[in-house]
């Protein structure tokens, strides 16, 4: 117990000693701490910024990739219907054969629709003239011609186009319609 | 706590660099004594109060106002110089539990001489690195010995064999300087 004291005692002088103890740093020191959080602030104040830019640009690009879908989506199903594009070309064979004027190359060239490209091809001739696509009579004329003289005698189609007058066409596609 | 000095901790929790400047200057004193005793090199000392201040400020938010504001900066003070004498330590402890005990005479010759701090701290330099460390944290600034020893990544039982051969160590460099005084 006395040597516990004596410890207590000791360690409480040296303690006592050193209880106030101040010495004054080196002028530097301050410049050089608050040169360091001024870095620190800025770095991290570029990191904000960066990363504010970032999710903004994430942002940004996801609107657009939304808005892009939405896009499509809803012109989607006009595609749906011009499925009967390639069925244009009857019609434009008929327009050739009531008025006696040469075919549209445009016409006869849409008549091949990978499904894959469908959304495009549709995006061209709604740029073209989206109003005529959609017409109703057009399309009823279409769907009561039918597909019967172009699939299945798609020899003859030269023929009756050699008749009509000078230039002939060939038009080397396959002509698929929907049921 | 005084409602002026939580004023100033509130402006520095903000971010305001005059707050900033206002506690450095009031308090850089204090915290480079302790690092100069942690460090027993000015260079070091340095060091070591540059990094301690930047952390005050980086964690200034967390320090609660019902607690000493002096205390917590000579903690981080304290903890940076031993994160700095850890990164460079060469002195590596020994597990050594052997207790050294003092006599009951051992302290009595230092009762008539009064050392002055200066002294004292020359002495305290003079301790073994590892003495010296656990000396000072537990005699100095308070630690217990748990915590030293989880500061220091030591024993718990080491961390009280150093204290008492710190002890011993030091007497007899205070004998050895008392003596020498007497003689002059």
């Amino acid at each position: 117990m006395q040597k516990k004291m004596k410890n207590e005692e000791f360690d409480h002088y040296i303690q006592s000693q050193f209880a106030d103890e101040a010495i004054t740093p080196p002028q530097q020191i301050e410049g050089a701490i608050f040169e360091a959080m001024a870095k620190n602030s800025r770095r991290k104040k570029l990191g904000v910024i960066g990363t504010g830019i970032l999710v903004l640009g994430a942002l940004a690009y996801g609107v657009n990739g939304t808005m892009n879908t939405a896009h499509v989506v809803t012109e989607t199903p006009p595609v749906a219907v011009p499925v009967a594009v390639p069925v244009a070309v009857p019609v434009a064979v008929e327009v050739l054969d009531q008025e006696e004027r040469p075919m549209q190359k445009q016409e006869v060239h849409d008549d091949v629709l990978p499904a894959a490209a469908a959304a495009s091809a549709s995006i061209v001739l709604e740029d073209s003239d989206p109003a005529e696509n959609a017409r109703p009579d057009n399309l009823e004329a279409v769907a009561s011609r039918s597909v019967q003289p172009v699939v299945s005698n798609s020899q003859e189609l030269p023929a009756i186009l050699h008749e009509t007058d000078s230039e002939v066409w060939v038009m080397p596609a396959t002509v698929r319609v929907k049921e | 706590m005084e409602a002026a000095d939580i004023h100033i901790i509130e402006r520095c929790k903000k971010g305001d660099s005059n707050a900033q400047r206002q506690v450095y200057a009031r308090y850089s004193s204090m915290m480079f004594a302790v690092a100069i005793r942690y460090t027993n090199a000015r260079v070091d000392a340095e060091d070591v109060m540059q990094e301690a201040w930047i952390k005050v400020f980086r964690h200034i938010k967390s320090f609660s106002e019902h607690n000493s504001f002096e205390g917590w900066l000579r903690r981080i003070v304290v903890n940076t110089a031993i994160t700095h004498y850890r990164r460079n330590q060469k002195h590596q402890f020994q597990l050594d539990i052997e207790e050294v005990h003092a006599t009951p005479n051992d302290f009595e010759a230092f009762k008539e001489i009064d050392f002055t701090k200066d002294e004292l701290a020359k002495a305290i330099a003079q301790l073994p690195k590892g003495y010296g460390m656990v000396f000072k944290l537990y005699v100095i600034d308070g630690f217990k010995h748990k915590e030293i020893a989880e500061q220091l990544g030591i024993d718990l039982n080491t961390s009280k064999s150093q204290l008492s051969r710190a002890r011993r160590y030091l007497q007899d460099v205070l004998h050895a300087m008392s003596q020498r005084a007497k003689k002059e």
